[in-house]
């Protein structure tokens, strides 16, 4: 909640701006108040007075939005805050009176001068306001940057749901599936018959994921599996899926429809194009109390230097919002071959 | 006198599917079935089919490879089968060659197969215009190299320059180097214009496998690549190159 320098710089800004109105508004005044104490001061002599009043205010302005911005009146640290800014305006209080006696003094020479103790408190006031105005501030842009994430977070996970639909009713895909479903009915109804509830599995899933940002990996896998065991029926022995989950993996919380992207780019373009037998394995561990996503394939491996389709960039931005530099994503050539698209994740529990 | 036919199809339900389908059709033999584009092109040349159903889609060499290293007078009759691919459907149209959309019906095979029948003889000239045009329609994204031994593809992604080598071009990738019997510049003409880039007369590079430029004399540029090679841009092609890795 702190606020940055150049943002206190704006403050300083627009506090001086405010002084210097201050200023001129408080003119009238002050030739009245010399005026009842028995002294008549030109309009000049007035202003010099007022500018000296407020613009004090102006130079110790940085001190006051400095100790504000440092120390902010949260709760739980109210005790601590009014122990630093009671006794802070107090002192500052103090000594800008005092200077500005010195200075006035010196404008319009020694003799009898206004006095009330109204002084002291309007100083206070002015304290109190500095630091209530950075504090609104601060509590503004946190406001702003919760809403901004947000907007972002949803934003993204809008684009993963379309990227999602788009790969089950990718032409390819759903025909070739169909196609599949249409050959199984002739020789074994039942197989036939849990395909077609694999694919209207799959399609549900995405339509019906209720715009949740995380998920337990154990939901997220359900769907996965579901594309995997149709892709599984489509081409029979030449695919091999491993899938490895450590236990304690289940629970742990990601991304919604973030593994599926990658797992098609690992069949779609690591198994798919590679003559013969290939394998797509999947595995989930826990390294550091975080999580550790793999997803390896067989095939040509990534093209050198990678270049990052929309589903990948979306990836990302997904993980940046969610989790900072908390998580990552890379994707990297295997040895003798293929592709691994490495997955690291908080994993908070669910 | 029976059709003979080879299916070709790398989903082996899908090849079940068609058999089961051709099964009922009396005046069909089913000769072979291949789920490869580099099987099926032995099983054409060995089995010597009637009619082929070539899916278009299928690891290592696709349909339309397997036609374009078919000799004109090797083509059988083909029967194109695909889920779904704009720019096939398009060459298929231009061509008025007829397809079949999976999944198809009954009905559809008979309507196709009756057609294919009918025609005197196969068409090879008509099968390489069909590839042609689907060729034209789109970048190279992978080249075909013959060997002695067996015909495979090579991604486009992976080469990192091609030069010109008496009437064969070299592909050279991280892996080593291929062989493929075309020219620069009829190979230049199908390339991706933003990626591939001549950098001298005998000589394209993958601009993204470029780690620098150094200007060397006379207008002239050194280019580093990521493989370590060093080689020479020429200042016709400089600006050229430039743009391009600009862009």
């Amino acid at each position: 909640m702190r606020a940055r320098l150049p943002e206190l710089g704006r403050y300083w800004l627009a506090a001086a701006c405010c002084f210097t109105a201050a200023a001129f508004l408080f003119v009238g005044q002050v030739w009245i108040d010399y005026a009842y104490a028995g002294r008549r001061l030109s309009w000049g002599i007035a202003l010099a007075v007022a500018l000296v009043d407020w613009e004090l205010w102006t130079l110790l302005a940085p001190l006051v939005l400095w100790l504000a911005a440092r120390v902010p009146i949260a709760r739980g640290r109210l005790v601590r805050a009014l122990a630093i800014h009671i006794p802070a305006g107090i002192a500052l209080t103090a000594i800008k009176l005092a200077l500005e006696t010195f200075i006035v003094m010196s404008v319009i020479g020694p003799g009898r001068g206004p006095f009330t103790l109204l002084r002291i408190h309007l100083s206070l006031a002015v304290y109190w306001a500095m630091v209530a105005a950075v504090q609104y501030a601060a509590q503004r842009r946190v406001a702003r940057e919760r809403e901004l994430r947000e907007a972002t977070l949803q934003a993204a996970l809008a684009r993963a749901q379309v990227e999602a639909l788009k790969m089950q009713i990718h032409p390819h895909f759903l025909f070739n599936t169909l196609n599949a479903i249409a050959g199984l009915m002739r020789e074994d109804v039942e197989s036939a018959d849990v395909m077609m509830a694999q694919l209207s599995d799959l399609l549900r899933g995405t339509l019906a994921s209720e715009g949740l940002q995380e998920v337990p990996l154990s939901e997220e896998l359900r769907l996965l599996r579901a594309y995997l065991a149709i892709q599984q029926t489509r081409f029979g022995d030449r695919l091999r899926i491993d899938m490895a989950v450590e236990p304690g993996c289940d629970e742990r919380l990601v991304p919604t429809l973030l593994l599926q992207p990658l797992v098609e780019n690992a069949i779609r373009h690591g198994f798919a194009l590679t003559p013969g037998p290939g394998s797509v394995a999947i595995h989930a561990t826990r390294a550091d109390g975080r999580l550790r996503i793999d997803i390896a394939d067989e095939g040509a491996g990534p093209p050198e230097p990678l270049r990052e389709g929309y589903g990948l960039r979306n990836t990302r931005a997904r993980l940046r919002a969610l989790y900072g530099d908390a998580a990552s994503l890379s994707i990297s050539p295997r040895q003798p071959r293929g592709t691994l698209a490495r997955l690291e994740l908080p994993g908070r529990p669910s | 006198m029976s059709v003979r036919v080879l299916i070709v199809d790398d989903e082996p339900i899908a090849r079940r599917r068609l058999e089961a389908l051709l099964a009922g059709e009396p005046s069909v033999e089913i000769v072979g079935e291949s789920e490869d584009g580099e099987s099926a092109l032995q099983a054409i040349r060995r089995l010597r089919p009637d009619l082929v159903f070539l899916d278009v889609q299928m690891p290592g060499l696709d349909g339309f490879d397997v036609i374009e290293l078919l000799g004109r007078d090797e083509c059988p009759a083909v029967i194109f089968v695909t889920a779904y691919d704009q720019y096939a459907m398009r060459a298929f149209d231009v061509h008025a060659a007829d397809y079949l959309l999976k999944p198809f019906d009954r009905a559809r095979l008979r309507t196709a197969l009756a057609r294919a029948t009918a025609l005197e003889a196969a068409d090879g000239g008509r099968l390489h215009a069909i590839v042609d045009t689907v060729r034209a329609s789109q970048p190279l994204r992978r080249f075909l190299v013959k060997t002695a031994t067996r015909v495979y593809a090579v991604r486009a992604d992976d080469v990192e320059t091609i030069e010109a080598a008496g009437h064969y071009v070299e592909l050279r990738t991280g892996a080593g180097t291929h062989l493929v019997r075309d020219s620069l510049s009829a190979i230049e003409r199908r390339l991706d214009p933003a990626r591939f880039v001549r950098v001298h007369r005998s000589t394209i590079v993958n601009v993204d496998k470029i780690v620098e430029l150094r200007p060397a004399f006379h207008g002239e540029f050194e280019v580093a690549m990521t493989s370590g090679r060093r080689l020479r841009c020429s200042r016709t092609y400089a600006a050229d190159l430039t743009r391009v890795m600009q862009s």
